[in-house]
């Protein structure tokens, strides 16, 4: 063997001999997302796991993504079928398990419960229909994705961007269309990031500058006990309801019974810090690892990023409508800006029905006001997956 | 279900889903309202009394302030040193050049949630 061809052999097992253009491209876009998230402070905490994942992915020979390779065959003495495991399969595959079996979705909720307040809904709980309203996106973007050759299934997971909701996104996704979720991830969480720009424009030109100065009205204060019942009655009634929200509603409002009680504080703490962080690094990693070249590089993903745009901005524009409506019967007394919020995205929606508000009146804090729909849209979009679930899972 | 689906029946599952998700959240909406009376009147009581034990705390804890002035001197020289070091960070100054002659404490009277809001609008800000 001459040095020559030593280094031949050497070149050809390096993964830059068998890169394709797609890897090559997907590693490109992953530089970009890490750049954006660093430089430009895009959402780092889920950019940066999400971009490494999809470079850590698309690394040509790395196998980080490969299933385990099983041999099955009889067993030369006893006849019977016996499996081998030959290769032990890659890290994030593994990892990635938390995703295809519905794991980490309602562990994030648990996590998301023991952060949110639910007491500006218990304090106004007519707000819960703009919640509802704003749901609407899912649906009108699930019509248009059908008419464009999705199955239903595939329909569903796209729609299901509407909602705002990564892990609501995620876990619907997972369960009818694994093979859509790296652009199905990339289009929610993007577009979560977004809403400060997607939202105003929409907003404000629903409605006018007078409704938009609307100052509402302080909030009662919910008593301890209210927000105790809350958590277990949202629970009983939504799992009763329909028994395929039950995970993600249930972890949502354990976590909220957790924060509430008052009693496990320690237990409080740890979900909303500790585990939410370990199960944001697991999903967000291995979410970003399903964009492989193969899979993401298609006509299709172009779609769904556009479809999700759409479901977001129907999503916003009924909400708004819907406050129209609501401030028409009360006489004036809501702010039609807090229908907006209804597309969950907690809390950033509600910051941007704030700030809109502001513009308007700067005595205006619609802050809390706003909160109502956007918890209830988290509650509503979950009914919405549960049922889209329910039609398509079975 | 199979797995295309046409236009009409994509209508159907809208308006079914939709008045599914409506339906649930004004069920949840009434039982929130129907918790209100429950919960709301309850608490009153319970508000009533946390009242009145808070003021028993109140007046045992200036009692013994009164005891523990020296302690409380000294907690005093803290915040003083600790309001002086802010200042003079925010004026890019070094501590002996800022000349402090008086501290008041301004009482808080602005509700929780105005705060909160304001200081969201701040934070929007920087």
């Amino acid at each position: 063997m001459n040095l020559g061809q030593i280094l031949l052999e050497f070149f050809q097992s390096t993964g830059i001999a068998a890169i394709t253009w797609g890897q090559a491209l997907m590693l490109l876009v992953s530089c970009i997302l890490l750049y954006l998230a660093i430089a430009k402070g895009f959402e780092p905490l889920l950019l940066i796991p999400i971009a490494f994942g999809m470079l850590l992915a698309n690394l040509p020979e790395a196998g980080l993504m490969a299933p385990p390779v099983v041999q099955i065959a009889p067993d030369p003495i006893t006849g019977e079928l016996v499996s081998t495991t030959i290769e032990n399969g890659g890290l994030l595959y593994y990892l990635y398990q938390g995703v295809k079996l519905g794991i980490y979705p309602p562990l994030i909720f648990l996590g998301v419960g023991a952060m949110t307040d639910f007491g500006p809904l218990i304090a106004n709980p007519k707000s819960i229909l703009l919640g509802a309203a704003a749901q609407f996106g899912i649906f009108a973007t699930f019509i248009g994705a059908t008419l464009l050759g999705f199955t239903g299934p595939e329909a569903a997971s796209i729609g299901i961007i509407g909602g705002a909701d990564g892990p609501t996104a995620l876990f619907l996704t997972s369960k009818l269309a694994p093979h859509l979720l790296g652009p199905i991830a990339v289009a929610a969480y993007s577009y979560m990031a977004l809403v400060p720009i997607i939202q105003p424009p929409i907003m404000k030109a629903l409605t006018t500058k007078t409704e938009r100065e609307v100052v509402m009205g302080q909030l009662r204060t919910v008593s301890k006990k209210e927000k105790v019942i809350f958590p277990i009655m949202v629970t009983l009634l939504v799992s009763l309801l329909l028994p395929s929200a039950a995970s993600l509603v249930g972890m949502l409002m354990l976590g909220n019974l957790f924060r509430e009680s008052l009693v496990v504080d320690r237990l409080s703490k740890t979900a909303q810090n500790e585990m939410v962080n370990i199960v944001t690094i697991f999903l967000g990693t291995t979410v970003g690892a399903t964009a492989n070249a193969e899979t993401f590089l298609t006509v299709r993903t172009l779609s769904i990023i556009a479809l999700g745009l759409i479901a977001f901005s129907i999503g916003t524009a009924t909400g708004v409508v819907f406050g129209k409506i609501m401030y028409k019967i009360s006489g004036g007394k809501i702010n039609p800006l807090i229908g907006s919020a209804g597309v969950s995205a907690v809390p950033m929606a509600a910051r941007v029905s704030q700030k809109v508000g502001q513009e308007a009146n700067p005595r205006n804090f619609l802050l809390m006001h706003a909160m109502g729909p956007n918890v209830a849209g988290v509650i509503g979009s979950a009914i919405a997956a549960g049922l889209l679930l329910n039609l398509f899972g079975g | 279900m199979g797995e295309y689906i046409n236009f009409g029946d994509s209508i159907v599952i809208t308006i079914f889903s939709m008045v599914v998700v409506f339906v649930g959240l004004i069920l949840l909406a009434m039982l929130i309202s129907v918790l209100k009376t429950i919960g709301g009147k309850a608490d009153k009581d319970g508000v009533a009394k946390e009242a009145v034990a808070s003021d028993k705390v109140e007046k045992t804890v200036a009692k013994e302030n009164i005891s523990e002035v020296e302690k409380d001197t000294v907690d005093d020289e803290e915040l003083v040193a600790v309001i002086a070091a802010a200042v003079a960070a925010s004026l890019g100054v070094s501590i002996p050049e800022v000349n402090i002659k008086s501290i008041k404490r301004v009482p808080q009277r602005n509700l929780a949630w105005s705060t909160a809001s304001r200081q969201e609008q701040i934070y929007g800000k920087l």
